[in-house]
């Protein structure tokens, strides 16, 4: 096949001149980009920030050390080595990357339910987990992604179904990665199950069972008492292999598996309930069957605040701003609405139970300005707002989801040690008018708010 | 109309009921074509091995239907017959990786999800009219036509697990020589397709379906492994366990005799997928991959091949080929990525042979020109569409490259292989002429 002649390819000598400021500021830009997107292994400081640790007190003018995507220093009076990379903070807030201990984001809303049955303990979030694909129409993956960092969120916790009565096992990812490496911090991370007027409504309106919140709760019942059978005669049979009826194990079973390993503590339960009487059903199940709980939603938890503080069951709590919008928006009935009362953060708190604040976001990208992850920081200023104190809230959006999610050696505070996973603000991290300025996810840049805007 | 093509003829094409006339003709009109048990010496071309360098003015030299030596200097035995290619180019039949060819269109899919105990080969049938179009020696000229000797033939793919797929030659002695490799995989496709009964609705419900699925093959196995380690005496009383064709089906899997092709195209599938291996310990193959590329890396540090589809795809409408999600991630660069980072790419038809113009079959080289019109080298995608589909489909002893010991099952054209003027002129299969291009095409 014929070839082209390359050399007919140059640039002849008198326009090259032209091409040589171009060149340059090429040159420039290539290093500048290349300045701000380190390479893991280089000593990274930033300093002279306000550093907020979430563990600790506040450091003004503090330095964070980073290097090979971990926190390697954190302190006021820091050596900065002389080969590093320094970013200058004066004036700005560092903190961790936020955590949304509760999410929808970046699965298909199709994938989202297996509505035709209300118990699939089997399903996995992982499986139908697709951040870097396109959906939805209007938006792609890169503006969900930037909605997210636009936040400054750095992990969530993604959750199956909403409509189901157990919808299946969550994760924990963190917000970067790349296709095929995505970051997963835990998973499975959970059983996750819905109580009250959800999966009710959707099963009452095929006609079929559970319609009512008593057959519900017997149906969890009859899944976790069948699980534990299925435990016990796994165990016998690893005890005494010669014996048992039929000389064979029982079947293996992925819904029972995921249902032991809630039944022997290595996940919790994610329990959405937000009336008093269904976060009652979620602690009764959870002491029968000896079960670690965690209470999402729970718009009206702070009525039974000592109840949940006495057997230290966290609470995820969904949007303040969100009980304000209409039925149809938020999914409310007229009994949830009267359940509303926006000092339940701050009266949770108080009464000692650990709280972390989440967007249950969907985040399809459709909603509009694609600054939704800027909301998971704006809940905690309004729940600040409502007499929750500031380090409280701050601390509901990082290191107390940390801890629900199991994820507290890896992240949630800047600590030696912990993932390079970190924020600069432009200004305290509860002021309204803050913006995002930088995202780290392991000692890498993100995102970096666009001037225009 | 079976018994007709097969009985007492010794050569079969996959041809309709012209196949008696078309092999008189070939053997009245080109002396060296004949029936495999002489020696032949293809003398003069431009010798494409694909696995070494080309070889100007090279040899071929086939005996009994097999390649016995290629090179420059290889001495033509007296009574071999010789076939000139001055001028012209010689490689190996083309391998196309994964087609639905002589499948009638209804009879691709199960109306269940998970059907592993379905076979390809029951479905095959070549030679039928009955597609809209022609049938036939047409349906079967359309591939030799386009110098293509061996294809996968795949169950459908709108089934969770489709069933086994076959590896087939387009043209063979009887119906049953035509087969090089059945069962060759076991077949499947993600996300679940929406119109049909019983589908898992949703990724979660399809991915817990597909593990049930294995864990109850691995159970299958560990009982009939059990059972067969008993001595005579035991397996008296033992309760034999009672086979089971999908289990067996999905064993072979287990057991890596074959590899699962699992057609997927979004990054979360090709995960999904390759979990599902990893947990399983089953050989992974991915099909069609549009977003692959994105995984690259992966896919080639766990050595997990691609058969991409047509590079021309992004071009036909949605209807045709696929939802509209993927057509920001369609990328007609897609396969030269994935080569030079190491993955082994093969670059398959996907057709259903609708039997129209019977020109079907010249595409897959027209693709491998596509490709490297978008990135990739010549010989990378000459690869493609031989040698590489052939390791790929577990084939690669019999076919995919000219080397000695190989099926004599090579392409005569009459211009470099990646020329879009080029036309293949002559193929041959087990060293018999197959087709010849003649004025009406």
């Amino acid at each position: 096949m014929a070839r082209k002649d390359t050399s007919a390819l140059e640039i002849p000598r008198e326009r090259r001149i032209h091409l040589r400021p171009v060149a340059a500021a090429a040159a420039v830009l290539i290093a500048l980009l290349a300045n701000a997107h380190p390479t893991a292994q280089t000593v990274t400081a930033i300093k002279d920030g306000t550093v907020l640790t979430m563990t600790g007190e506040a450091i003004r003018r503090g330095v964070v050390l980073v290097r090979d995507g971990k926190i390697l220093d954190v302190g006021r009076d820091l050596q900065i080595p002389p080969e590093a990379r320094v970013i200058d903070a004066g004036g700005k807030y560092i903190m961790p990357g936020l955590i949304d201990a509760m999410t929808y984001f970046g699965v298909r809303p199709s994938d989202r339910n297996d509505p035709a049955k209300p118990i699939t303990p089997e399903n996995r979030i992982i499986n139908a987990y697709a951040p870097f694909s396109d959906f939805m129409g209007g938006r792609g993956a890169r503006d969900r992604r930037n909605e997210i960092w636009s936040g400054g969120i750095t992990t969530i916790y993604v959750a199956p179904g909403d409509k189901q009565v157990i919808g299946g096992q969550g994760a924990v990812v963190k917000t970067g990665g790349r296709p095929g490496q995505e970051a997963v911090l835990r998973e499975p991370a959970s059983v996750d199950m819905t109580l009250g007027d959800a999966p009710k409504k959707v099963f009452a309106a095929q006609k079929k069972s559970p319609s009512t919140r008593m057959s519900v709760a017997a149906l969890i019942r009859k899944a976790l008492i069948q699980a534990q059978e299925y435990d016990q005669a796994q165990q016998r049979q690893r005890e005494k292999p010669a014996e048992g009826a039929s000389g064979q194990p029982p079947r293996r079973d992925p819904a029972n598996e995921a249902l032991v390993r809630l039944l022997r503590r290595e996940v919790p339960a994610r329990i959405e309930a937000n009336l008093p009487d269904d976060i009652r059903t979620a602690i009764r199940l959870a002491e029968e069957f000896g079960f670690e709980v965690v209470v999402d939603g729970g718009i009206g938890a702070h009525e039974i605040a000592d109840e949940l503080a006495q057997r230290k069951i966290p609470v995820v709590l969904a949007p303040v701003s969100r009980t304000y919008m209409t039925e149809v928006e938020g999914g409310h009935t007229k009994e949830l609405f009267a359940m509303v009362n926006e000092r339940n953060a701050a009266l949770l708190a108080g009464a000692g139970v650990r709280i972390a604040l989440a967007s249950f976001g969907y985040s399809t990208g459709y909603t509009g300005s694609a600054y939704q992850g800027r909301w998971l920081l704006l809940e905690a200023a309004m729940a600040a707002g409502f007499l929750l104190p500031e380090e409280e809230a701050l601390r509901a959006v990082t290191v107390n989801a940390a801890e629900i999610l199991g994820v507290a050696d890896r992240i949630g505070s800047i600590a030696k040690g912990k993932d390079a996973d970190l924020v600069i603000l432009g200004g305290h991290p509860l002021d309204p008018k803050t913006w995002v300025e930088q995202v780290y996810i392991d000692g890498v840049l993100v995102f970096e708010r666009p001037r225009s805007r | 109309m079976m018994r007709r093509h097969v009985s007492s003829s010794n050569s079969f094409r996959a041809g309709g009921s012209h196949w008696f006339l078309g092999v008189f003709l070939a053997s009245m009109m080109l002396p060296a074509a004949g029936w495999a048990q002489s020696t032949l010496a293809f003398r003069g071309g431009t010798v494409i091995t694909v696995t070494g360098s080309p070889i100007e003015g090279g040899v071929v030299l086939v005996r009994d239907g097999k390649i016995i030596a290629v090179g420059k200097d290889v001495s033509i035995p007296a009574d071999a017959a010789i076939v000139e290619t001055g001028g012209k180019f010689v490689m190996p039949g083309l391998v196309d990786a994964m087609t639905h060819f002589g499948i009638r269109p209804f009879g691709l899919n199960s109306q269940e999800q998970v059907t592993p105990e379905n076979r390809a080969v029951e479905a095959y049938y070549p030679f039928g009219g009955f597609f809209k179009g022609k049938g036939g020696v047409e349906a079967d000229n359309e591939l030799l036509y386009g110098g293509v000797t061996t294809v996968y033939i795949a169950p459908g793919s709108t089934q969770l697990i489709g069933g086994q797929g076959a590896v087939v030659k387009t043209f063979g002695a009887s119906y049953h020589g035509l087969i090089l490799r059945d069962p060759a995989s076991i077949d499947m496709a993600l996300p679940p397709r929406p119109p049909r009964e019983g589908t898992p609705p949703g990724r979660m419900a399809a991915l817990a379906l597909l593990r049930k699925t294995m864990i109850d093959a691995q159970e299958y196995d560990r009982r009939v492994r059990e059972y067969n380690q008993k001595s005579d005496d035991d397996k008296k009383d033992a309760e034999k366990p009672p086979r089971d064709m999908a289990n067996e089906a999905l064993q072979r899997l287990l057991h890596r005799e074959l590899p699962a092709r699992v057609e997927a195209d979004f990054v979360e599938d090709i995960s999904a997928a390759m979990r599902l291996a990893e947990e399983f310990g089953f050989n992974l193959i991915v099909d069609s991959g549009i977003a692959a590329y994105q995984l690259k890396e992966v896919l080639a540090q766990k050595k997990i091949p691609v058969v991409v589809g047509k590079i021309s795809h992004p071009f036909a409408p949605e209807y045709f080929t696929y939802p509209q999600e993927l057509h920001s991630v369609a990328d007609e660069r897609n396969a030269a990525w994935l080569t030079r980072a190491g993955v082994k790419v093969a670059i398959a038809s996907y057709a259903s042979s609708f039997g129209g113009k019977a020109t079907q079959g010249r595409w897959l080289l027209l693709e491998a020109a596509l490709a490297t019109a978008y990135g990739m080298s010549e010989e990378d995608a000459l690869k493609a569409v031989t040698i590489n589909a052939a390791e790929i489909l577990g084939v690669d002893g019999r076919v995919g490259s000219l080397e000695p010991g190989k099926d004599a099952d090579l392409i005569i054209l009459d211009g470099p292989p990646l020329g879009l003027k080029t036309w293949v002129e002559r193929v041959y299969i087990d060293g018999t002429l197959a087709y010849q291009r003649g004025g009406r095409n």
